[in-house]
């Protein structure tokens, strides 16, 4: 099982090569229709009338399950995201569900010794999404009066006419959702200086998150495409990232007069205090792309972190994200730079108080895909 | 003479307030399944210069590209035509072409 993953994580590598993830398409949004409002002309397209049964008006099959694979976070994981349209409006409801298994420790102990800590996790989406287009009816009625008397191949005059449409107004999305998950964690807590049958704590946790949030899109905002969300997470999290990760070897020895043989096994540990705890966190973020520069986007982060007892815990996070042509809010990696405990609450040593991630997708924008 | 029309827009539009087909104009009449927009018109009247005239006005992110598929349906023959446009900044596309028969 350990080769297998292995195996796995190494064609996953090579994929990489050439794409950031598997799935990158526009595609990755499937649907039904809600209800039996199902319009009868789409069958009568592609069939005859004597084809036609009463069957044939009901089902619709979603598709377009997606891969994403992560090799910089080490994560498999498998999405699929249902919209909703609701009746000849531009309201969607939203329904996803998130699968995935991740490698918690470093590839260096997993090329040494192809010996893997795994996890998994598992999420579900709900979410109520709508756009919403200022001066509806002005613009319906300045497309219709002046698309007729323009020639298609007059390519400037289509250009101005998008301008006017939007002088005129503009579209805005918005979206709520609610995001429950669950991780399950599975490890060895290491501890030196314990009596020899103690140095090795076998952990097995679950740990949950309730993300509730909203989020808001424009196209324009002085010339920024932008997106901006607010989320609120209860959770119940643990400290896995601040152990320390070690590859232990151990060594048995057989013996009788004349041979001695000697064989050893290797095993990932992690020593530390392991701790598990109640917190909550309340996080803005907003996602930039100007339109003369539509290759980079700037993200900014406001993060608090609360938890009973102790003080809040904030973290300023500030990004830099390039993005491939024709994929303003999709883009390939970031650079992000955060800075924790700006209050000095937690009188934190340099090396933690600023960090540098290299990051490879960016969580606010996949809700506008 | 009358013709099926089938039109498809790309799923990364966000809205498509205006369809105009010859003379006609329809008011959000596409519908998003399966991950794009999609509308059928059966034995829609075509004039007689024996060319479809088509005209969206789409809503989207802006630089994304929107794409329109029209595909036509006399007896048994089938024309197909795909139109792009991007989405300017601020987040409009129009997409106007023909189909000739």
């Amino acid at each position: 099982m350990k080769k297998l993953l292995f195996i796995l994580l190494v064609i996953v590598s090579i994929f990489r090569v050439n794409s950031q993830t598997l799935s990158q398409t526009n595609n990755s949004n499937s649907s039904l229709l809600l209800g039996n409002n199902i319009d009868k002309s789409e069958y009568l397209f592609d069939k005859t009338l004597s084809q036609i049964t009463n069957s044939d008006f009901e089902v619709y099959i979603p598709s377009q399950l997606s891969i994403n694979v992560a090799t910089k976070d080490k994560m498999l994981t498998v999405e699929n995201l249902y919209n909703f349209q609701i009746k000849k409006t531009n309201n969607f409801l939203i329904l996803g569900i998130n699968g995935s298994g991740k490698i918690n420790n470093s590839i260096a102990s997993i090329l040494e010794n192809s010996n893997i800590v795994g996890g998994f996790s598992g999420n579900l989406l709900l979410g109520f999404k709508f756009f919403r287009i200022k001066n509806e009816t002005d613009i319906y009625n300045a497309f219709v009066d002046k698309i007729k008397k323009i020639d298609k191949d007059d390519k400037e005059i289509l250009k101005k006419l998008k301008q006017e449409i939007g002088n005129l107004g503009q579209i805005e999305g918005h979206w709520f959702y609610i995001n429950p998950s669950i991780e399950g964690r599975k490890f060895k807590n290491y501890f030196p200086s314990n009596n020899f049958d103690s140095q090795i704590v076998k952990e097995n946790k679950s740990l949950w998150a309730l993300n509730i949030g909203y989020n808001y899109w424009s196209p324009n905002i002085y010339g920024f495409n932008s997106i901006l969300g607010v989320s609120y997470t209860p959770k119940f999290t643990d400290n896995f990232s601040e152990l320390t990760e070690f590859s232990l070897v151990e060594q048995q020895t057989a013996t009788n007069n004349i041979i001695q043989r000697v064989s050893s096994s290797k095993t990932t540990v992690y020593s530390g205090e392991y701790k598990t705890s109640h917190k909550q966190d309340l996080n803005f973020e907003t996602y930039l792309v100007h339109n003369k520069m539509p290759n980079f986007g700037l993200y900014l982060g406001y993060l608090n972190t609360f938890e009973k007892n102790i003080k809040t815990l904030t973290t300023f996070s500030t990004g830099l994200y390039f993005s491939k042509p024709k994929q303003p809010t999709n883009p390939s990696i970031g650079i992000v730079v955060n800075f924790n405990d700006i209050n000095d609450n937690f009188n934190l040593d340099s090396d933690k108080k600023f960090s540098i991630n290299l990051v490879t997708r960016l969580n606010i924008g996949s809700v506008f895909k | 003479m009358n013709a099926d029309v089938r039109l498809k827009v790309s799923g990364n539009t966000k809205a498509i307030p205006v369809v105009i087909l010859e003379h006609l104009d329809f008011k959000n009449v596409m519908r998003f399944k399966n991950g794009e927009w999609s509308k059928t018109f059966l034995n829609f009247p075509i004039d007689t210069d024996k060319k479809l005239d088509f005209a969206l006005l789409c809503a989207g992110i802006p630089f994304q590209e929107c794409k329109v598929t029209v595909t036509i349906r006399v007896g048994n023959k089938t024309k197909s035509k795909e139109s792009t446009d991007i989405f300017g900044p601020k987040g409009w596309a129009i997409i106007k072409d023909e189909l000739k028969l």
